[in-house]
């Protein structure tokens, strides 16, 4: 992917979440997030990532865009529209997080590449990195088993409460 | 490809929007859409890390790492929207100083 195609996809990104945050309708931002989110999964398959370009869309733009137009149906779209903001104190807090950050990577010439195994690496093609992600999250399947299975009570609770009968 | 340091502050950039969204929104609704932008740039500062590590390699650690993220946020979100759906049959409303308001 050229240079400029990189950048108006991040630009693109970037604004597509702005206007989810600041866009007044709360349905016209549930619209733009999963925007955003197709728009990563294709940054995700651009940076070798197609495994994870597939999970975020299954995920982020199917499931989870589903889950926010019930609950906004549910609510009752009329009722769900932004009323006010703090809009001061954001900036301040946000600025502070921005600025430390931005220190915190100029000042850092990023350590951590040591702490990784070398032999595990491989060449940037899709066949060999769908398979050594996969044999990578069988040998290490423990902590994926817990958080596949926290998901699945998680998915199945809020299933019943949200279908469940209102309380009188 | 352009150079790591573009896409962290892209990262940073994304990070800020969630943290503002999560810090100056009232709707409830807002707030988890700002919690969905964090952990978008989270995801995406490991895949970055696992590209740019060794130039022509990849890491499939961050990857891994990254899909097992990528389901537990889809647990996250189903319980905190749950949490919406009750919050809003409960008080009749979403403003995060209204519910304050009403727990007093």
């Amino acid at each position: 992917m050229s240079e400029i195609a990189e950048i108006a996809l991040l630009a693109s990104i970037l604004g597509f979440a702005l206007l989810a945050v600041e866009v007044r309708r709360v349905l016209y931002g549930i619209v733009l997030i999963c925007s955003m989110n197709a728009l990563i999964g294709v940054l995700y398959y651009f940076l070798a990532s197609p495994f994870v370009a597939m999970f975020n869309v299954l995920i982020y733009v199917g499931a989870l865009a589903a889950l926010f137009l019930i609950t906004a149906s549910l609510i009752g779209l009329t009722k769900v529209l932004e009323r006010g903001r703090v809009r001061i104190l954001g900036l301040v807090v946000t600025a502070m997080v921005g600025i430390t950050l931005l220190f915190l990577i100029l000042a850092e010439p990023f350590p951590m590449f040591q702490a990784v195994d070398s032999s595990k690496l491989v060449p940037p093609n899709i066949s060999e990195i769908i398979s050594a992600v996969s044999n990578f999250l069988w040998s290490e399947r423990t902590p994926d088993l817990i958080a596949k299975a926290i998901v699945l009570v998680v998915a199945t609770a809020c299933c019943v409460f949200i279908l469940g009968k209102e309380e009188a | 490809m352009l150079p790591l340091s573009v896409y962290m502050m892209f990262n940073v950039l994304l990070f800020v929007i969630g943290v503002y969204s999560c810090v100056s929104k009232r709707n409830l609704i807002r707030i988890i859409i700002g919690v969905d932008i964090l952990t978008s740039a989270v995801n995406l500062n490991f895949i970055v890390f696992s590209t740019f590590r060794t130039p022509g390699l990849i890491d499939p650690a961050g990857h891994s790492f990254v899909i097992m993220l990528i389901a537990l946020e889809g647990g996250v979100v189903a319980v905190l929207l749950s949490l919406v759906v009750f919050l809003y049959r409960h008080y009749g409303t979403l403003d995060i100083y209204d519910l304050v308001k009403l727990k007093r």
